[in-house]
C-alpha cells in the first residue's frame, strides 16, 4: 500500500508538470493574441500630442552623444528595433525602401536596443539607412513607454507625437509617414524673418 | 527496483507504440522519411522501411535483462540518427512532418522533437547502462505507470502541435 501511495504521488507530480506545460503554452497564446495585436500595441508608447522627452542618446551615425531633440529639425519617423527580434529584421528592407522614397521630406531615425555585440552584429548583417541611435541602457525605450519592437513614432519638427504604432511592414511605415508628411515644414530662415 | 521498471516500461511502450503507428501508416511514413531530403529517394526508402522494425527490435530487447544493454544501444543509435536528421531540417529552416508516430499524430520537426530525443536518449541510457536500475521487476503497477508516462508524452506532443497550429493561425489572421 505504501508503495502504491509513493508512486501515485510521483505520478501526480509528473501530471503536474504536464499541466504546467499546458498552462505555459496557453499563456503564450494569450500573449500572441494580446501583445502582438495591432490595436493592443497601438495603446503603447507616448500619447499622441505629447512632446518627446529631452534626453541624450548615442548616435552611431555621428559617433557621439547627441540631444535627441536636435534630430527633430523636420518631421521624423523614430523607430525602435531590437537585434534579436525577427519582425525587426524583416522590416529593415521596407525601412530602407521607405527611406529612399521619403528621406527628402522626413527624417528617418532608428533606435537600436541591446548590447554592444548584438548591435554590431545587426549593423554588420543588415544595412540600415537613416540616423542610427544606440539605446544601450534602454532609457529611450522606457521614456517612450514602448513594450514591443518594431514600434515607431511619427514626430513633427517640434518633437510632438503625431502618430505611433507597430512598424512591421511597408504599409505601417507609409501610414506613419503620411501622418507627418502633411504637416508644413517650418523653414528656420523664414521663421526668423 | 520499481523506478527502473517504470522507466523500462515507459521506454518500451513509447517505442512500441511509435513503431506500430509507423507500421499502420507505412506508406505515409516512408514518404515522411523521403521528405527529410537527407539521402537520395531510394536510400531514404530503404532506411525508412527499416526504422519501425529496428524500433520494435530495440524495444523488445530492452524487456529481457540479458539483452537490455543491446536494446539500449540499438535505440540510442536510432535516436542519434533522428537527432542528426532533425538538426539538418531545422538548419535548412524547412517545416516538415517528422513522422515520429506515422499518421497517428501529425508532429512537425521542431524544438520539441529535439527535446523529446534528448529526453529519450537520457532515459534509455539510464535503463540500459545504470546497473541498479537494470534489475527491473515488472509488475502491474509499473506497467500502468510506465505506459501512462508514455501516454503523457503523446499528450504533450498533441498539446505542442495544437499550440503551433494556433500560433500559425493567429499570425495569419493578423
Amino acid at each position: 500500500m505504501e508503495a502504491f501511495i509513493f508512486y501515485s504521488v510521483v505520478f501526480l507530480w509528473i501530471i503536474q508538470i504536464v499541466i504546467l506545460f499546458a498552462m505555459f503554452l496557453l499563456f503564450r497564446q494569450f500573449g500572441e493574441v494580446y501583445l502582438t495585436k495591432g490595436e493592443a500595441v497601438a495603446k503603447d508608447g507616448l500619447a499622441i500630442g505629447k512632446e518627446t522627452p529631452s534626453i541624450k542618446v548615442f548616435s552611431l551615425t555621428q559617433n557621439k552623444v547627441v540631444e535627441l531633440k536636435e534630430l527633430f529639425h523636420r518631421p521624423t519617423l523614430l523607430t525602435f528595433l531590437s537585434p534579436n527580434c525577427k519582425p525587426c529584421e524583416s522590416v529593415i528592407e521596407d525601412w530602407n525602401r521607405a527611406y529612399k522614397s521619403y528621406s527628402d521630406k522626413v527624417n528617418f531615425c532608428v533606435v537600436i536596443l541591446g548590447r554592444d555585440e548584438e548591435v554590431k552584429a545587426l549593423l554588420k548583417k543588415d544595412f540600415i539607412t537613416g540616423e542610427k541611435l544606440w539605446d544601450r541602457k534602454e532609457e529611450l525605450f522606457h521614456h517612450f513607454l514602448v513594450r514591443v519592437t518594431p514600434f515607431a513614432f511619427a514626430l513633427d519638427q517640434n518633437g510632438v507625437v503625431k502618430d505611433k504604432g507597430l512598424c512591421g511592414n511597408k504599409e505601417q511605415i507609409d501610414l506613419l509617414v503620411s501622418s507627418v508628411m502633411e504637416l508644413p515644414i517650418i523653414n528656420d530662415k523664414e521663421e526668423n524673418k | 527496483m520499481p523506478i527502473g521498471s517504470i522507466i523500462l516500461i515507459h521506454v518500451f511502450s513509447f517505442f512500441m507504440i511509435s513503431a506500430v503507428s509507423k507500421l499502420i501508416s507505412y506508406k505515409a511514413f516512408l514518404q515522411f522519411v523521403v521528405n527529410f531530403h537527407l539521402f537520395p529517394r531510394r536510400i531514404s526508402l530503404i532506411i525508412g522501411s527499416l526504422i519501425p522494425y529496428v524500433e520494435l527490435m530495440g524495444a523488445a530487447l530492452l524487456l529481457l535483462e540479458p539483452t537490455r544493454s543491446k536494446g539500449a544501444i540499438i535505440l540510442l543509435s536510432l535516436l542519434t540518427m533522428f537527432s542528426y536528421a532533425v538538426t539538418q531540417v531545422l538548419r535548412s529552416k524547412r517545416r516538415i512532418t517528422c513522422g515520429c508516430y506515422g499518421r497517428l499524430i501529425d508532429a512537425t520537426v521542431d524544438r520539441f522533437t529535439i527535446g523529446k530525443i534528448v529526453y529519450f536518449f537520457l532515459v534509455t541510457i539510464i535503463i540500459g547502462f545504470i546497473k541498479p536500475l537494470q534489475n527491473a521487476e515488472i509488475s502491474a503497477l509499473t506497467i500502468v505507470i510506465g505506459t501512462s508516462l508514455s501516454f503523457l508524452v503523446f499528450v504533450l506532443q498533441i498539446m505542442w502541435q495544437r499550440y503551433r497550429e494556433t500560433l500559425d493561425r493567429l499570425r495569419k489572421i493578423k
